[in-house]
């Protein structure tokens, strides 16, 4: 009857967790905002992320490899079906509306864009940077965060499923991940 | 031409060299005014905008789901051990210890003991940098990641307890891009190991691209080979004692180049492969390769497939296989991701007398269905019993084949 009463209670979530999993949940939004859209520009969206590349992201938290203090104390407490039922539900969450943001600078929007067609990023994140398996959707993502996850792929502080990063942002300069950031923040397909 | 003529896709080296002579034939002044260089082979089509690495979940696969794999008959394939997140290398303990390097996954080192129904998996290490290249001798396991190379002493005696690790060499240049490592020693008592390209496709500088050996406690460096990509698996004749290893080519030229190569190095220290210049001993780099040639690297000893990313390779030195296996050599071919049309096995490399590679043929197949991978084969272990141990990295499993009762 509870578990019932849950996925009642949860009419935005298709498949509602087990109770035990509702207050691990239940914290995301703090940070991550309401239905996982967030509103503060250092801390990544996460709805509607393929499941794959939410649960690689738990997994490096839990195992200490992506290190940041409150995701690491949050990942810590999952098991491995933990693993599973929290990235299906993250990835059931609808993904963020389009980018809005104003495209203020277009010469860097079409700078980042250049760049991108150059290192295949959307071979991986797809042709509208939406994302699949491992790969996360980076269109709309804030630009903070965006370069900042950049900055850790090319600082070998984040390495990330197969490494694929690494050699998408070798030798970059950081005016060539800031148009990056610009122009995924900005994306309009 | 290409020694390996197989049935398997890979013998079409000679059709495609004849295209490539006239692609080749382009001139400079032709090439300022082409697209430029990165575009080159980019993919075009919706197909080939969807090609990237292949990742399994973080999780390894339990033994009733692993894939029936098949051998040739007479061969049997049986599951060694299961669980095993994200196996890669293996190495043998002298008093019996399978040990296993993970990579991207689990950054951790495995011990596999006990027989078979009792068998268990302990971590020995864990939280490491890429730990891939694993070695073992005299008593001790070596460990390498793209920074440093440690050891654990008596690491047998203490499973359970694993010391603290040695550092035996520091001084590598810790990239990520091709940075991990395959180790092994060398019948002349020296530790090889390989420095990658930092790149997909690079001019590199001379500390990479190559293979160099050590003395056993990290002194005396001597680069044997250049013009090496990114090897991820050599062994050691068993008679000659002439280093062979895999390379993996570069990414993004096109479905179908280049093709992986299986190296053999006869004069040490004085070979260069050809990367960046020559690819698969055929062609030139579209941006690399102008004013080379590659009559000027050592030419494969054969050609592996597109991008059929070749990691472990061992020499068969049991008696158990039939005889044609004996001395030839078993590879492993992880597969590609920068194709859209995948495939993985172990492959045997058959040598003649004179050691020239006479084909290749696949052995142990069954890890790929609807294009889609169901395995992905990393390294091999002759065992003294004469069986072979393979490692799945994508189920976090190792196989047994044996041959016979
Ligand atoms: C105290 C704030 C906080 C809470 C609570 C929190 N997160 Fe996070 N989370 C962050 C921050 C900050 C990052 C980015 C950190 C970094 O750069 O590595 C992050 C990163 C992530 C990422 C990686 C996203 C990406 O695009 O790479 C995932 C997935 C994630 N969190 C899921 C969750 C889930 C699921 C929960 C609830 C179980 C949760 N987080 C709770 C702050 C939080
Ligand atoms: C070969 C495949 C591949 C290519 C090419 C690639 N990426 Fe990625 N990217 C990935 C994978 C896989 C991840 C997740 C890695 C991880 O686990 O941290 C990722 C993660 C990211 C992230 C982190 C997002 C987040 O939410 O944490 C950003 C930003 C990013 N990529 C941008 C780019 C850009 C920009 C390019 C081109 C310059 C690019 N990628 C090219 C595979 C690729």
């Amino acid at each position: 009857m509870p578990l019932l009463a849950a996925a009642l209670l949860l009419p935005s979530v298709q498949r509602a967790p087990a109770a035990s999993l509702r207050e691990q949940i239940a914290q995301c939004a703090t940070c991550h905002g309401e239905n996982g859209q967030s509103q503060n520009p250092d801390i990544p969206s996460i709805a509607g992320q393929p499941k794959l590349f939410v649960m690689y992201q738990l997994f490096f938290y839990r195992e200490g490899r992506r290190k940041h203090a409150d995701m690491n104390r949050i990942a810590r407490a999952m098991s491995d079906a933990d693993l599973q039922a929290i990235s299906d539900h993250v990835a059931s969450l609808p993904a963020p509306p389009p980018a809005t943001r104003a495209i203020d600078d277009p010469a860097r929007y079409r700078r980042g864009a250049a760049l991108a067609e150059q290192r295949f990023c959307q071979s991986c994140h797809n042709a509208d940077y939406s994302g699949r398996e491992q790969m996360p959707r980076v269109a709309g993502q804030h630009e903070p965060y965006l370069l900042k996850a950049l900055k850790d792929y090319r600082a070998g502080a984040r390495i990330g499923t197969q490494a694929a990063m690494a050699e998408a942002v070798r030798g970059l300069d950081d005016a060539g991940l800031g148009d990056l950031a610009y122009f995924l923040a900005r994306f309009r397909p | 031409m290409s020694p390996l003529h197989s049935r398997h896709g890979l013998g079409f080296a000679a059709g495609l060299a004849a295209i490539l002579v006239s692609a080749t034939a382009i001139t400079a002044q032709e090439k300022k005014d082409e697209e430029p260089f990165w575009a080159k082979g980019r993919p075009k089509t919706d197909a080939a905008m969807k090609m990237a690495p292949v990742a399994a979940p973080p999780v390894p696969t339990p033994a009733d789901k692993l894939p029936v794999l098949k051998a040739p008959p007479g061969f049997k394939v049986e599951v060694y051990a299961s669980g095993i997140l994200d196996a890669r290398g293996l190495r043998r303990g002298d008093k019996g210890t399978i040990f296993v390097s993970s990579l991207f996954v689990a950054g951790k080192i495995y011990a596999v003991t006990g027989e078979k129904g009792k068998r268990q998996v302990k971590t020995i290490a864990s939280d490491l940098m890429l730990p891939n290249g694993i070695e073992f001798r005299g008593g001790s396991l070596y460990v390498a990641t793209p920074k440093q190379i440690t050891r654990y002493d008596k690491i047998e005696d203490s499973l359970d307890k694993p010391p603290q690790p040695v550092v035996v060499y520091d001084k590598l240049p810790g990239d990520v891009p091709h940075g991990w490592k395959f180790i092994k020693f060398g019948p002349d008592g020296k530790l090889y190991v390989p420095i990658g390209a930092p790149c997909n496709i690079c001019d590199p500088p001379a500390t990479h691209a190559q293979i160099f050996k050590i003395n056993a406690d990290g002194s005396g460096v001597e680069v044997v080979a250049r013009g090496v990509r990114n090897t991820v698996g050599f062994d050691f004749h068993p008679r000659t004692g002439e280093l062979w290893f895999t390379d993996n080519q570069r990414d993004w030229l096109s479905e179908d180049m280049p093709l992986d190569e299986l190296n053999r190095i006869t004069k040490p220290g004085s070979q260069h492969f050809g990367f960046p210049y020559c690819h698969s001993g055929l062609m030139t780099d579209p941006e690399f390769g102008w004013g080379k040639s590659c009559d000027d690297y050592t030419k494969p000893a054969a050609l592996l497939g597109p991008h059929a990313a070749p990691l472990g390779m061992r020499f068969y030195t049991g008696n158990k296989f039939p005889a044609k296996y004996r001395g030839a050599i078993f590879i492993a071919r992880h597969g590609p991701w920068n194709r859209t049309k995948k495939y993985a096995d172990v492959s045997v490399a058959y040598l003649d007398a004179s050691g020239k590679v006479t084909s290749v043929q696949p052995f142990l197949t069954g890890f790929v269905k609807d294009n889609q991978y169901l395995g992905r084969p990393v390294d091999l272990l002759v065992m003294p019993d004469g069986s072979l141990l393979v490692s799945d990295d994508h189920n976090g499993a190792i196989y047994r084949v044996s041959y016979g009762g």
